[in-house]
């Protein structure tokens, strides 16, 4: 049997991992796209949001652990409860950040937020590694164990249970996210300021609440999707959201930036095209790159795709509107 | 006095550096329609914006029912009765004719009372009615403008700002917009208009402004300025 068969019998465990981290990609995703079509503006700090979570969640789990109460409870209503407050601390920070940071720069040259962002950005790490080491001494955490089961779907398919849980729960969140969007009275009305803020206040609609509203559904999302990726992970550090809000916010423009769906597409397949590569470049180059290149490959494929179709996957063609 | 229901004091307003209003000062009495008649840049939009509040008055006053409204958030003098139809009918494209009215209906919470507005509408413009699950962005001219119309009666105005209804539309619609206005000033909706077919506009008004670069020159019945030689001249063409 050569390299490759071996890996073609692998393929239903890199699918299952590359859903995994695709979904991550996916909802963090989402936080970038759905404040950019809002306000053409790139949340750096968004990845930071992420980050808080992650911490928020892991030390929940801590805190109940070390209360010796986690391994009474349901692993599923831990990873609910950390995953809420996470939420509703991420979502509280990204208001916070848009209400002291961006909004008073609102109408000043599109550049100037944007450097309040990346300002934001180095404060909030520095701000979770201090507060990480007075803690505990060290500026990582490690997240306890909550699920050890792995489940056959099918033959050469055994999924670790957490993996499951955390496709279901982004599946879960990305429908709720659809729905408010497209029945909601405030979803329509964030639609509505997306495409004509002007018109939209003059319609009734308190066009700051609106931007405060995507802050809070998109930090939340952040920091759902940070425990999550603790979880599945492991451990993580201030400077974890870096990489992997770069990942989403790529994953958001390869989708399409400004389009909910397309941030879910976009990230889906990003984490899929990162976890294949992984595998199959040093068979397929045979040797010549190993897997430390997967980020070579996946960033590859989307610059050759973003040069074929520059709005993105499902974004409108450059020069449509007008 | 009660019977005033807008009335511009002084008012003047900046569109960047630009000085667009001077000193402004007119009324609209309840029940009437009132139009502004004036040639590009004069200042008619800008005067509807300032009313509406996207634009904030430098100096003077915008009295609505008794109170001053200058300084109220433009998404709160929706909440007072005024509704404001925009140049260029600036419709949601993306969002279907169903949901363009909605948006239009943001602040009204009585669901029976909204049911009733769209039926309302959905009567003024049953074109709109066969529509309403298309995206605004994909219907014609006059349809857009009917939806921007009805979006804005969505509110339940007492006071209806329309700024240009009949721009870019063929004539048998130009005359159906026209009708709309008589209909809803007959319904009880006091009009402010802003027109380039003063003509037509002056026609169904009771009274008109003239405006030029940025203040009021003339002002009269509807058929005493169509009958007036300067108007006649310099608008009716």
């Amino acid at each position: 049997m050569n390299q490759l068969q071996v890996l073609v019998k692998i393929i239903p465990q890199l699918l299952s991992d590359g859903l995994a981290l695709g979904f991550v990609y996916a909802i963090v995703a989402l936080g970038y796209t759905m404040v950019y079509g809002i306000l053409e503006f790139i949340n750096f700090a968004h990845s930071e949001l992420f980050m808080f979570g992650a911490f928020v969640g892991t030390e929940v789990l801590l805190l109940l652990k070390s209360a010796g109460i986690l391994a009474d409870m349901s692993p599923t209503v831990a990873l609910l409860l950390s995953m809420l407050v996470a939420m509703i601390f991420s979502g509280a920070l990204g208001v916070t950040v848009d209400r002291v940071a961006y909004r008073p720069v609102r109408s000043a040259p599109k550049l100037v937020p944007f450097i309040s962002a990346i300002g934001v950005s180095f404060i909030l790490q520095d701000l979770v590694r201090m507060v990480e080491e007075a803690k505990n001494g060290k500026f990582y955490l490690n997240a306890p164990t909550l699920f050890t089961n792995r489940i056959t779907l099918a033959p050469n398919m055994v999924v670790p249970e957490k993996t499951l849980y955390i496709v279901g729960l982004c599946l879960l969140m990305m429908v709720a996210l659809t729905l408010f969007v497209s029945k909601n009275k405030w979803g329509k009305a964030m639609r509505a300021v997306a495409q004509d803020r002007e018109t939209a206040r003059l319609m009734g609609i308190n066009v700051d609440k609106v931007i405060a509203l995507t802050f809070l559904i998109g930090a939340a999302l952040g920091g759902a999707a940070g425990t999550l990726f603790s979880v599945q992970y492991g451990s993580i550090s201030p400077y974890s959201g870096f990489v992997l809000g770069m990942k989403a916010f790529t994953a958001a423009v390869f989708g399409g930036i400004g389009k909910i769906p397309g941030a879910m597409l976009g990230g889906i397949l990003l984490g899929l095209i990162e976890v294949f590569g992984a595998s199959f470049l040093g068979a397929l180059t045979g040797g010549v790159f190993g897997s430390e290149y997967k980020d070579v490959l996946a960033f590859a494929i989307l610059i050759l795709i973003l040069i074929f179709k520059p709005s993105g996957l499902l974004g409108k063609p450059v020069g449509e509107k007008v | 006095m009660s019977d005033v229901m807008l009335a511009l004091e002084n008012v003047n307003t900046f569109y960047g550096k630009i000085h667009a209003l001077r000193d402004i000062t007119f009324e609209v009495k309840r029940g009437e329609i009132v139009t502004l008649i004036g040639s590009n840049g004069a200042g008619k939009s800008t005067t509807l914006r300032t009313i509406s509040s996207q634009l904030t008055p430098a100096g003077g006053r915008v009295v609505y029912q008794g109170g001053v409204i200058s300084k109220t958030p433009a998404h709160e003098v929706v909440g007072l009765g005024i509704a404001h139809v925009p140049e260029g009918r600036k419709i949601f494209p993306a969002l279907t004719v169903e949901e363009n009215l909605q948006m239009g209906a943001f602040r009204i919470r009585d669901a029976r009372r909204n049911a009733e507005n769209f039926e309302r509408v959905y009567a003024l413009f049953p074109r709109l009615k066969e529509r309403y699950r298309q995206r605004g962005g994909t219907l014609s001219g006059g349809e857009q403008q009917m939806l921007a119309i009805g979006r804005a009666l969505m509110s339940m105005p007492k006071l209806l700002l329309m700024d240009e209804p009949s721009m870019g539309l063929a004539p048998m619609l130009v005359e159906l917009i026209f009708q709309s206005i008589v209909q809803l000033n007959r319904d009880g909706i006091t009009i402010l208009l802003v027109e380039q077919n003063a003509k037509k506009a002056l026609k169904v008004s009771h009274r008109g402004y003239v405006l030029q670069t940025g203040a009021i020159t003339l002002t009269g019945t509807g058929r005493e300025l169509l009958r007036n030689d300067t108007v006649r001249e310099a608008y009716l063409g």
